[in-house]
């Protein structure tokens, strides 16, 4: 188990996944307390990007009794106070305290096999980091996925629901593959119903938010035969690159997409020439310089040292021509200062 | 544990280690806004023993504190990590409470309980307590019942849980709460300042008692501010009907506020939620420990205003709505708001009356309001 000590909990990575699936239903195997600060963090988040949002989560409330007696009844009583409601999806999340106590979560739920039952090994901080956590739940939805002819389309896998700029890289991504003539069938997982989860053995092209989630892509081409981009594009050539190896995948001539995109982005850096020449900083970040601003660098001239304007280098990186372009407004107001 | 971590945050010279992984201690730390330490621990930590990088960060932290206390997290709970019998960390504050112990309030009365305190029988002034860094209120209460209570020439000795670890070492033998739900052990407790008829009741009690003082200056703005109240709440029932109420919150919170509403604008109480133990009350009070059950108490019978948390708001936004604890989302609020005290009550009912007027206003000229 590779997990970074500041990552955050795995159960959080698989709450922002499957709160994401409208119809479902998510229990928290674990105190009430890991059920009132995600939601609290969940709920937060949403927020801050204008969306109304109370996650439907339920918590087994584990206490004391369940820590000394075992948690296995709190979990059967919970399953069946979600029932009750008829979710598309009932996902059943563990926690460090329910694989502490050692609770036999899989054979409980399968005592419930006529529910949509989905269960997401989480395990808190046992089970690894938040990214351990999206990665799993990702894996265990696909259950619900079933095989059928390419559509021709494109599923888009774990986009980063608690990133404040999910829905803006979801435009980039759909405008680029509108230049190769394609669209978007599925967001796996983001605002979905469960039944929509079944077309994800149609698509014909899986693109992966970022290459962290490199298993869940190879679990999906395993399983359905998906082919998978490992990434949404970042930088100007990266960006044209996305647009050819996407076209090549699927068949389709890029050239004319390619040409439309790198005029789009002479106009962008044309738009941006009072930038040339800058001394910019990264501040207080460590991070080696991304090779995104190498690109930068050769492109507008910019150098990069202590003594210049501090501008911020985000994580993640920026998605395609349009999330540079915001960037480079940030970075230029913050020159004009 | 968040309970617990809130309670000894507050205490200025007590470092607070969250013993436990990142998760657990990205939420205090992010909704506390203190500095709040922690083992980071990973799975390796819990099969090899995590007291030692325990021990290692007490020793890197404790020259910055005059005491360091430790919060266990669930984990090293039911593993039994315990440094208390190692030598050097005798001194060390253990607070046992992970979250699969209780509430937030069990966490945070353990702690307070935990708190090295020495009650001097002939200190002066009164000690407040059931002060919160995680309420909304929390410092409106302190400042308002600091300028009660020196108006009322009583001092404040100190404050549960926002003062300096010295201030503990010599506190009143007295306590006022500014929040019953998290009254704790120290100092006999004379009452609350929630309201202004509790308010005017404790400060006359502490008068009686020796603490002060004169209280003819406060009693002479409690009534002023009841005339203030009375006339507004007239003035609404000319023009319109009395609201139907929705509150949510701790217990003694969410009491006196719909005692409040129902005193002067004969507000219909349809439920209250409370996130901490109902204890008896003339109203009927619901433990809600999910949000599903607050869904099923607001649909079950939909108040024209609620009065909550951003949770409730977004669960019926059609209904005018009142912030009144945690947490507050999509929107702004940097200034210090009390509920306790006589600014406290004004500053309630202001916020319900103008709530409740926007909506109705709103809905007859068609415009939503900014959620609606």
């Amino acid at each position: 188990m590779n997990s970074s000590r500041n990552e955050g909990c795995t159960l959080t990575g698989a709450l922002s996944v499957t709160t994401a699936i409208t119809d479902g239903i998510t229990i928290i195997h674990g105190p009430d307390g890991c059920a009132h600060h995600n939601s609290s963090l969940l709920h937060a988040l949403q927020v801050d990007s204008d969306r109304l949002f109370a996650p439907d989560i339920l918590s087994t409330s584990l206490s004391e009794t369940e820590v000394i007696f075992g948690g296995e009844k709190a979990l059967e009583e919970t399953i069946r106070q979600a029932a009750v409601c008829e979710p598309g999806v009932l996902c059943v999340l563990t926690s460090c305290v329910s694989a502490a106590i050692g609770d036999d979560v899989q054979a409980v739920c399968r005592d419930f096999s006529h529910l949509p039952i989905v269960v997401v090994p989480t395990e808190g901080f046992l089970g690894g980091g938040f990214s351990q956590g999206v990665e799993h739940a990702l894996i265990a939805l696909s259950d619900l996925g079933e095989t059928g002819e390419q559509n021709g389309r494109v599923t888009l896998i774990g986009e980063k629901n608690l990133e404040y700029e999910v829905e803006a890289n979801y435009l980039e991504i759909s405008r680029l593959l509108s230049l190769l003539g394609i669209s978007i069938d599925l967001r796996f997982v983001r605002n979905i119903p469960a039944a929509a989860v079944r077309n994800l053995g149609s698509a014909s092209l899986n693109i992966l938010r970022d290459p962290s989630l490199i298993r869940v892509g190879n679990a999906l081409e395993s399983h359905f035969g998906t082919p998978f981009v490992p990434a949404f594009p970042v930088g100007l050539e990266g960006t044209r690159v996305f647009l050819e190896t996407v076209g090549r995948i699927l068949g389709i001539d890029s050239k004319w997409a390619v040409s439309a995109e790198q005029k789009n982005q002479n106009r962008l850096i044309e738009s941006f020439h009072n930038i040339r020449g800058m001394v910019l900083s990264s501040g207080t970040n460590t991070h080696p310089i991304p090779s995104l601003f190498e690109e930068l660098q050769q492109i507008f001239d910019l150098s990069f040292d202590s003594r210049g304007k501090t501008v911020p280098i985000p994580d993640p990186l920026p998605v395609g021509t349009s999330g540079l372009s915001r960037l480079l407004h940030r970075w230029r107001r913050i020159c004009r200062e | 544990m968040t309970g617990a971590v809130s309670c000894l945050a507050g205490i200025e010279g007590v470092g607070v280690i969250i013993h436990g992984s990142s998760g657990c201690y990205y939420y205090p730390a992010t909704v506390l806004r203190k500095e709040v330490h922690c083992t980071f621990l990973i799975e390796e930590d819990i099969i090899f023993g995590a007291a030692q990088r325990l021990r290692e960060l007490i020793t890197d932290i404790r020259s910055r504190y005059n005491a360091i206390a430790v919060v266990h997290t669930c984990t090293p709970a039911i593993i039994g990590d315990d440094i208390a019998d190692f030598p050097g960390m005798e001194d060390i504050i253990i607070i046992d409470s992970p979250g699969f112990f209780g509430t937030f309030e069990e966490g945070y009365r353990c702690a307070h309980d935990s708190l090295p305190v020495s009650i001097d029988p002939n200190k002066k002034g009164v000690n407040l307590d059931g002060i919160n860094l995680l309420d909304p209120f929390s410092l409106g209460n302190t400042m308002e019942a600091t300028r009660i209570l020196a108006n009322a020439g009583i001092a404040v000795s100190a404050v549960f849980s926002s003062c300096h670890l010295e201030q503990l070492s010599q506190i009143s033998p007295v306590t006022v709460s500014a929040n019953p739900d998290l009254s704790g052990a120290w100092g006999e407790n004379r009452g609350s300042l929630l309201g202004v008829d509790q308010t005017k009741n404790t400060i006359l009690g502490l008068v009686e008692r020796g603490c002060g003082g004169n209280p003819d200056e406060i009693l002479k703005e409690a009534e002023s501010a009841e005339q203030h109240i009375v006339r507004s709440c007239d003035k609404y029932l000319q023009r319109f009907d009395p609201p139907s109420v929705a509150l949510f919150g701790g217990f003694s919170y969410t009491v006196f506020a719909a005692g409040m509403l129902e005193k002067y604008l004969d507000a219909s109480i349809n439920c209250i939620g409370s996130r901490t133990l109902p204890r008896p009350s003339r109203f009927k009070v619901t433990a809600t420990g999910s949000l599903a059950m607050v869904r099923d108490l607001i649909e079950r019978d939909p108040p024209d205003l609620i009065i909550g948390s951003s949770f409730e708001r977004m669960i019926r936004p059609s209904a005018a709505f009142v912030p009144f604890t945690y947490p507050l989302r999509g929107m702004v609020r940097l200034r210090a708001r009390p509920l306790v005290g006589i600014q406290g009550e004004l500053g309630l009912m202001e916020d319900v009356l103008n709530a409740c007027k926007d909506r109705i206003v709103h809905r007859s000229d068609g415009t939503a309001g900014a959620l609606g």
